[in-house]
């Protein structure tokens, strides 16, 4: 696959040219902090703060994403709803008939009456995610397979229409920080899973190799060199000195079984302590994608959308009837690390993480995924010292 | 298609596979938006209880009512549009021309599906979830306990088992409910206590005048029954501490884990496995289940 | 003896005494450049214990409905003056039980702006070091360094402090900060002078500005010790829905002032929901603004006095209203 090398000062050019058949999302700074946006012409690219804020899952996996327009009308008599039971012959023959059905003639025929109008919404617009890291684009991979129909499960097309359309433009990382952890699960800081072509930053510009067929589509930008072997020997230094710069703070092996047998014990308890049952881990998340469906009218218009929720939210699981079966908070806590590392690589093969740190480093308590794997991922703790909480009856946060 | 690039060979679908205009819940290569409801307009509306409706809809589209068929013990998605969905189970016959849901008023969109009337519309995404294993138990005595709403998660695999007789051993019903107006299906109930290839035991809570059935609690009751275990399968629905005290006589009867079933609820919202809110430990109940058997369930956490 | 080791060894009594069943209190993050809650539950572990200018949290949210773990514990907990603040406001409405408290004063000189720093470096910050009073020292992960002045790097809230000693505490951890001359000085209000001079048009806009990057991820509700209505929340409510769930600068503002007024009156200006906010929106903008104009209609200041009643559980025929 093509190998190429941009001059830093084309950059912008590049992206001008991005931007012709999609809209281009990079990282900007904006009153110190860096977020994923939309690019437009004079816009800086952020490169040198490692990470945004948040993962630019938001621009597949949209937070808020309308699927349905309905709407209430008059429908006119003549072309009014079915007829009532009884009109087929099939549904009185049988034994314990149902009680008996209304007469023949619908009720409703002659009478207007109301019928709903429903319109499915879907909207994809082709785009470019430029600046990303190898950490972002692995964690599509593992959207992937929740929503891509993988192994027989269901196809979402909200999720995949805007996928199918999308470019990842990955940067590698030349300075992980202490909370990356990408290593240690499979990843790499110049990892190419879920790339389509990877920049690596060298004197004076950028080496970017194209992996996929939209890689080698974004690369066919005229202002793009062929980039020659001391260029490319020097993007191979820079992922080679950046690898050993992630920190490996736990062995990934046993951590799926030692979770399974771990699953009520009392550590979660005190892992959980600090935990203030937000939604920031998962929001900021890569991999993260639960979510609810709400409906909302005003007089006879509405719309159903889904939106991000989260696994902490002390609603999340609570049913009608009052019951809610996690209610205590390190029930909600121990589900996410269990999700992320034994409910999902059980049904996918793969891990729900990609070590990008964030969930550690916005954590308004900084929770740390990293201690919680090595506690409860290993074989089971120590018993616990006669003073230890009794799992606490009723409800918890 | 593509590899997913997680190795072991399976694929993911891309909107290639996707067929034009597919809409409702089917999953795999007939794929469409399984999110899209289908509309549905109530034909009948059947008051079973003070709190309890039975739902008889038709699907405008008269091509999906034609092919619409579903395994007994499956779910769907029953919505008011501007309100939301709920997941009811489907408690329809194999033989019936209309798809039929049993509402118990507890919340929003229950509430306001009671506030409907027949003519009215709403919509349906079915049907999901595993079902009951009726093949598998085919040669088997059928043991169906039930208590209040748990009579709407049995009623289609009962409705099935006595239209397939002659592939089980028999079909016994146990149900209880808290007084005689409380039992749902009370037209069906009276049909099979007409016949004699059903052996039906109903109970309530307490005396009452004319009650000629038996009076106690399930559980209780189901010990007087004494059942036999051999070559019996055991489906129990209903409230969860009748589903606790039923199970400790279950055990008590010498029935196993494994051929003791039961089906759960949940709060669920997008019914397929993807929004990742109705699981167990690593089960969903709106694929894996609702349906498990308690030997499954004795091997997930404790969030039930 | 340091303020430090007044902690611990006020911890290691309750502890030993069997006073308390956790103590809670700040020890350090994952370096030394961050600073986290902790819960101690044996004297052995108070060694964890720190204090120090990067102690932001204010552990009393640690005390409201629904955290407590066990639900009857009995807990010890380190207070700054903001803080205690926000404890008398909980112990005014009778919704913490003092009986199983122990509550361990910390007077305070400021604390530190992390983000501030932050954005001093391109670089990660590794360790924050404080080898004296008053100067702050940030080592990168380059193995940079450099000093700042604590004075120029506090906390906005932190540098319109009234309160640095805490109102309310069983003991305290050390000598007590110079307290400002109160009943002659009003409090500064110069961190939202601009935004008071904007007509309603420009503060509508800047508001929906300033809230257009807000995820609703509930960090900010959660870590107010004042908020504390959980899954009853107004903003969670669906029968009837109050607030759109959906994610938008309009849903979002009204997320937020739905918020203001609920926690206005109570809220002391801690600035907790501030730090804890992960896209780093200035959220207690709208609170200041808030107490602005509480005390400027009663001269009330939130959660000073046990034997005071919270301000909108009182009516005088004094009170004054805005225009």
């Amino acid at each position: 696959m093509t190998i190429k090398y941009l001059q830093a000062d084309r950059l912008p050019a590049f992206l001008e040219y991005l931007a012709e058949d999609a809209r281009v999302v990079a990282p900007f700074k904006r009153y110190g902090v860096v977020q994923f946006e939309p690019w437009s012409s004079g816009k800086d690219v952020e490169l040198d703060v490692l990470l945004a804020k948040q993962s630019p899952k938001e621009y597949i996996f949209l937070q808020t994403q309308t699927y349905l327009k309905f709407g209430y009308r008059m429908e006119d008599p003549e072309t009014s709803a079915p007829d009532g039971p009884g009109s087929d012959d099939a549904a009185s023959e049988g034994e314990g008939a149902a009680k008996k059905a209304e007469p023949d003639e619908s009720p409703t025929v002659g009478i207007p009456h109301e019928t709903v109008h429903v319109e499915p919404i879907l909207e994809a617009q082709t785009q470019v995610i430029f600046g990303c890291r190898p950490c972002d684009a692995r964690g599509f991979v593992q959207t992937d397979n929740v929503f891509g129909g993988y192994g027989g499960f269901y196809y979402d097309p909200l999720y995949n229409a805007r996928r199918e359309v999308t470019t990842i433009l990955a940067v590698t990382c030349r300075e992980p920080r202490s909370t990356c952890f990408c290593t240690a699960i499979g990843g790499s800081p110049a990892g190419t899973e879920g790339v389509d072509a990877l920049f690596t930053q060298v004197e004076g510009g950028f080496v970017a190799e194209a992996l996929t067929e939209k890689g080698e589509a974004a690369l066919a930008y005229e202002g793009l060199a062929d980039a020659g072997a001391a260029q490319t020997d020097a993007a191979a230094a820079v992922k080679e000195e950046a690898i050993p710069k992630v920190d490996m703070p736990f062995e990934l092996e046993g951590i799926r079984d030692n979770l399974h047998d771990n699953i009520e014990g009392q550590q979660w308890h005190h892992l959980a302590m600090r935990c203030i049952s937000c939604g920031t881990c998962t929001y900021v998340c890569p991999n993260c994608y639960c979510f609810s469906i709400n409906d909302q009218i005003v007089e006879t218009e509405g719309e159903r959308y889904r939106v991000w929720d989260n696994c902490f939210n002390p609603m999340y699981t609570e049913e009608t009837s009052g019951h809610n079966p996690r209610a205590q908070k390190s029930n909600r806590f121990r589900n996410r690390f269990s999700h992320k590392f034994w409910y999902y690589p059980d049904k996918y093969d793969s891990l729900l993480c990609s070590g990008c740190g964030r969930c550690i480093m916005h954590c308004p308590t900084r929770i740390d995924i990293r201690e919680v794997l090595r506690v409860m991922g290993s074989p089971a703790p120590e018993p616990e010292p006669a003073a230890a909480p009794a799992t606490g009856e009723g409800k918890e946060a | 298609m593509a590899d997913n690039g997680n190795g072991q060979g399976k694929t993911r679908l891309t909107s290639a596979d996707v067929v034009a205009g597919a809409t409702t819940a089917r999953a795999g290569k007939q794929a469409g938006n399984p999110y899209l409801p289908e509309v549905a307009t109530i034909v009948e509306i059947v008051q079973e209880t003070s709190n309890i409706k039975t739902f008889r809809l038709r699907f405008d589209d008269t091509q999906v009512q034609k092919d619409f068929s579903f395994k007994p013990g499956q779910v769907g998605q029953l919505g008011v549009f501007g309100v939301g969905e709920s997941t009811f189970a489907i408690t329809s016959r194999p033989t019936d021309d209309f798809v039929q849901f049993s509402v118990m008023r507890a919340g929003e969109v229950t509430k306001a599906l009671h506030n409907l009337s027949v003519g009215d519309k709403v919509g349906i995404r079915a049907p999901m979830g595993n079902g009951f294993p009726v093949e598998e138990w085919k040669g088997k005595k059928i043991l169906f306990v039930m208590g209040g709403i748990g009579s709407a998660a049995l009623k289609a695999t009962i409705e099935y088992t006595l239209a397939h007789l002659d592939d089980y051993k028999g079909i016994s019903i146990l149900y209880g409910a808290t007084a005689p107006e409380n039992f749902t299906y009370q037209y069906d109930v009276d049909e099979w206590q007409k016949r004699d290839d059903i052996d039906l035991t109903l109970t309530i809570d307490r005396e009452c005048d004319g009650w000629q059935c038996e009076v106690g609690l399930v559980p209780a009751i189901l010990e007087k029954m004494n059942p036999d275990p051999a070559e019996t399968i055991a489906v129990l629905c209903g409230p969860p501490i009748m589903i606790r005290f039923s199970l400790v006589s279950f055990r008590k009867l010498g029935f196993t884990d494994e051929q003791t079933y039961t089906t759960l609820e949940k709060r669920m919202k997008c019914g397929i496995g993807i929004c990742g809110r109705c699981n167990v430990g690593p089960k969903y109940v709106c694929v894996d289940g609702p349906v498990f058997t308690m030997a499954e369930l004795a091997e997930l956490p404790d969030e039930l | 003896m340091s303020r430090e080791e007044h902690i611990r060894e006020f911890a290691t009594a309750a502890l030993a005494e069997g006073r308390v069943d956790y103590f809670i209190g700040w020890q350090q993050g994952y370096n030394s450049s961050e600073v986290i809650p902790v819960f101690i539950r044996d004297a052995a572990e108070v060694e964890q214990l720190v204090w120090n200018p990067l102690c932001h949290h204010n552990l009393v949210t640690f005390l409201k409905r629904n955290m407590p773990d066990p639900p009857d514990a009995k807990i010890g907990v380190c207070v700054k003056g903001c803080d205690s603040r926000t404890l008398v406001a909980l112990l005014q409405e009778e919704l913490v039980d003092k009986d199983k408290l122990y509550v361990v004063g910390v007077p305070c000189d400021g604390i530190v702006d992390r983000r501030k720093l932050e954005k001093e470096f391109a670089a990660e910050m590794v360790a924050i070091e404080f080898p004296e009073r008053g100067k702050v020292v940030v080592t990168t992960r380059l193995g940079e360094t450099q000093e700042f002045a604590q004075d120029a790097v506090l906390l906005d809230v932190c540098r319109l402090c009234r309160y640095p000693n805490p109102v309310y505490a069983d003991d305290t951890a050390g000598p007590l900060e110079t307290e400002p001359d109160r009943k002659h000085t009003q409090p500064d209000w110069t961190d939202i002078a601009d935004y008071e001079n904007f007509s309603d048009d420009d503060k509508q806009a800047v508001l929906e500005q300033i809230y257009s990057t807000c995820i609703r991820c509930f960090a900010c509700i959660n870590v107010c010790p004042v908020c504390y209505c959980w899954d009853r929340c107004v903003n969670r409510s669906r029968q009837p829905e109050l607030v759109s769930q959906k994610v938008g600068a309009k849903e979002n503002l009204l997320f937020q002032m739905i918020h203001m007024m609920h926690v206005a009156g109570r809220c002391p200006s801690c600035g907790a929901c501030d730090r804890a906010c992960p896209v780093e929106i200035p959220l207690y903008l709208l609170h200041r603004k808030m107490n602005k104009e509480i005390y400027d209609m009663f001269g009330f200041e939130p959660g000073t006095s046990l034997d005071e009643k919270p301000v909108f559980q009182t009516f005088r025929i004094e009170d004054e209203f805005g225009d």
